[in-house]
This record gives C-alpha cells, structure tokens and sequence, in this order.
C-alpha cells in the first residue's frame, strides 16, 4: 500500500475510527503505520488513545466459567447417531494418520510405549513358563482344577480419571492385578472365558488407548 | 513510536491461540463425520463462543442453548465451510444469526440502546469509587448498547478480530462496523469519567 497524503483535520477522523482496532493490534501493517505516525504528532489523538486502551481493560473483564462438559453432553444427546457414535476402523486410522503421522515426536513416543508393553509381554509369557517348568506338577485328586484367569496389558489415555477407569473396568468384568508398569500399561485379568469379550470392550472405549492380550495362543 | 497494545495484552485477551489451520484441518474432520474432531473443536471454542453470546445477548440463561444450536450447524453444516473465510469467522457468523435469532424470540430490539440515562446517573464521576464499581457502571454502560453495538465492541476489544472480519461475523459492511464502533464509543463516552486510569 503506498504512503498515505492527507491532511490533520481528515486524518483525526480517519485515526479515531481506527483507534479501537489499532488498541487491539488487528490493523495491517499499512494502517498501523498510518495511526502511528499520526500519534507521535498529534497529542489530542494520543489522549484518545489512552482512553480507548482503558475502555477496552475495563471491558475485558473475566465472566464466570461454565460447565463445558455438562453443555457438551447436552449437545451430543441432539447430535445424530452417526456423529456422536465412536468412529469406524477406518475412520480411526485416518484420523490417526492425520493426528499422529505430522507428529513425528508423538510417533515415537506411541512407538517406545508399543515396544515397552511387547517388551513386559515377552517377560510375563516367559516367567509364566518358566513358573510352569519348575512347579511340582503333583496335584492331589481332592483338590479342585483352579482356573487360571486371562490377562491383558491395557494403557489408558493420560487424563482418564478414576471414576472413568472403575467404570471401564466393571464394563470390562476385569481387573488390575499389576501395573502401572514403567510404561504406565496396567496388566488386568478376566476370566478366560469372557477374554474376547472383553478386549471387544476395552477396545470400545473412548479411554483406552491399546489393548494386547497375553495368553499364549493371543492374536487379540 | 507507539507500540501496538494488542500484543502486549493477550493475555487479558481473548485472543484464540490456535492456527487458521488447525481449525480448517478439524472442520475437514468434522465434516467426515468425526466425533473426536468435533470435540475437540466445540472444547476449543466453547469460552469464547459463551462470552460472546452472553455479552451480546445479555441472556446468561440462554447463552448455553444459544452456543448448542450454533454448534450443532457446525456440525451437520462441516461439509458446507467453503474456506473462503477463516473457520472461526464462520463459525463467529453462525454464532451471531443464533443470537440474534434468540433475541427476536423475547421480542429485543437489535438497534434501539436501553436505558442509558439510568446508567449515566450512576456514573458520576466519583473519584472514590472503586476499581470494581467502576467495572460494574462500564458493564452496565456495555449492556445499556443495543445488541448490534454490543457485538462490535466484544468482537473488537476481547475477541480481537479484526474490522473486515467483524463485517463478514455481522453480515454488514465495513463502514457499518466502523460507525457502530464510532457510535458505541460516544455513548460510553459521555457516561464514564474522562480519566478511567485514575480508578481502575
């Protein structure tokens, strides 16, 4: 924009109609240059200015907060089903792809919580034969067959709160038997029946950012 | 030289800290169906979309209502943002046709300011006055606005948007915003003590 020529009487008007937007700094360049240069040689202008900068701090006091997750709750019961249902596979890899992949530190940091939980896996699976190979395999007749429960490494999203992680796990109809591990992943158990139920479960929920199961034979 | 103020008053601001292309990338969502996207984006908008309806409207009891309809066209509507402005233009604009929408439900006027007179009583200039009574006579000055004039004031000094933006907001041209802004500005004016620095 070229330089502007006017004269001091339309260059008030012209100043004190921009001043509210130059106390905000959304003028461009140009015009703020304009007011600026007015300013430095105008001391009724700068008196103005002084003025609209104490209408616009009395103006932008703080209102009281509201409750976000009531409203939103509110909204998503209006919402029609398909918005407000949990996403396809499909839709969640693209927007994973979207989220993460501009990410690279987020990548890395999904990939080390990945290679930390296979890594606990790996350990647990081997203790667990290991304990197989070395316990008395002596059993008494009376003794009824105990059923040894199914486990599941889980990670939950870091702002999950308690009250969300009790109803994820009662949903589940599992629980934590060990964890958090240095990956903050929780190792649940469930009874081996309700094992794919379960990580069907888990899966579904909005908290929980990966399930793996351990059982030997797993390709959960 | 003086400096540009804006900058060095963000942070009593409510200026938005998100890029123009994370809003766009988040409607791209939105518009795909997105659940989480949206979230995240009616999260992101939620406080500065309630202080501008409930400033605007001066209906605190609506203002949650007035920012759900807004934000369910945002979210049927994604697939319709064209980019032909910044997201939260359009999303400002929505907002705005819904308050005003509101109004028109209670019978208010949009142009017409209310009782002025009655808060210029009260703002005498009093040099004794404290900093948060003095607050309460600007506000209620504010509030004495017609909604029309309420909305360029919020959207310029909190919101720092900018004039041609609060155009496209209001569906008004530039000049109109500029001589609402120019009109709100006298009335204040002429109610509150010349030298509000002295008190606040």
């Amino acid at each position: 924009m070229s330089p502007r020529v006017v004269n001091l009487d339309s260059a008030h008007g012209e100043v004190r109609e921009l001043l509210p937007w130059f106390v905000a700094g959304t003028l461009d360049e140009a015009e703020s240059r304009f007011v600026d240069t007015h300013l430095q040689a105008c001391a009724a202008c700068r008196g103005e200015l002084e003025w609209e900068r104490q209408l616009r701090a009395a103006n932008n006091v703080a209102l009281p907060g509201r409750d976000v997750d009531r409203a939103f709750a509110a909204l998503r019961a209006r919402l029609p089903a398909g918005r407000r249902e949990t996403m396809s596979w499909r839709e969640r890899l693209r927007a994973w792809r979207e989220n993460v992949l501009p990410r690279p530190w987020l990548g890395w940091a999904l990939a080390a919580q990945t290679t930390a939980i296979g890594i606990l896996a790996v350990a647990l699976v081997s203790a667990r034969v290991q304990t197989a190979d070395e316990a008395p395999t002596y059993r008494a007749l009376s003794r009824p067959v105990a059923v040894e429960p199914a486990r599941l490494v889980v990670a939950f999203a870091p702002q999950t709160e308690v009250a969300e992680l009790r109803r994820v796990l009662l949903a589940s109809g599992a629980r934590i038997v060990d964890g958090p591990t240095a990956a903050d992943a929780y190792i649940l158990a469930v009874a081996p029946e309700r094992l794919d139920a379960a990580v069907q479960q888990l899966r579904a929920e909005k908290s929980v950012l990966l399930v793996q199961s351990l059982e030997a034979k797993a390709a959960h | 030289m003086f400096a540009r103020p804006g900058a060095a008053a963000t942070a009593q601001s409510g200026a938005y800290i998100a890029t123009g292309a994370d809003d766009a990338a988040l409607i791209a969502r939105v518009a795909r169906g997105d659940a989480r996207a949206f979230e995240t984006l009616y999260r992101a908008y939620f406080p500065r979309l309630a202080r501008f309806i409930e400033r605007t409207t001066r209906r605190p009891e609506l203002v949650e209502e007035i920012l759900n309809d807004t934000m369910f066209v945002v979210s049927t509507g994604a697939h319709k943002y064209d980019g032909s402005s910044k997201v939260s233009t359009w999303i400002f604009a929505i907002a705005w046709r819904k308050s005003l929408k509101a109004l028109r439900d209670v019978d208010v006027p949009l142009e017409a300011d209310e009782g002025i007179e009655a808060v210029a009583d009260e703002a005498e200039p009093k040099h004794e006055v404290m900093r948060a009574q003095l607050r309460r006579v600007l506000s209620e000055a504010v509030d004495a606005l017609s909604p029309n004039h309420r909305a360029v004031i919020e959207l310029t000094y909190f919101h720092e948007i900018a004039y041609h933006e609060i155009a496209q907001i209001m569906g008004c041209p530039v000049d109109t915003v500029k001589t609402r802004m120019f009109h709100a500005r006298r009335r204040l004016k002429a109610l509150l003590p010349e030298r509000l620095e002295d008190i606040l």
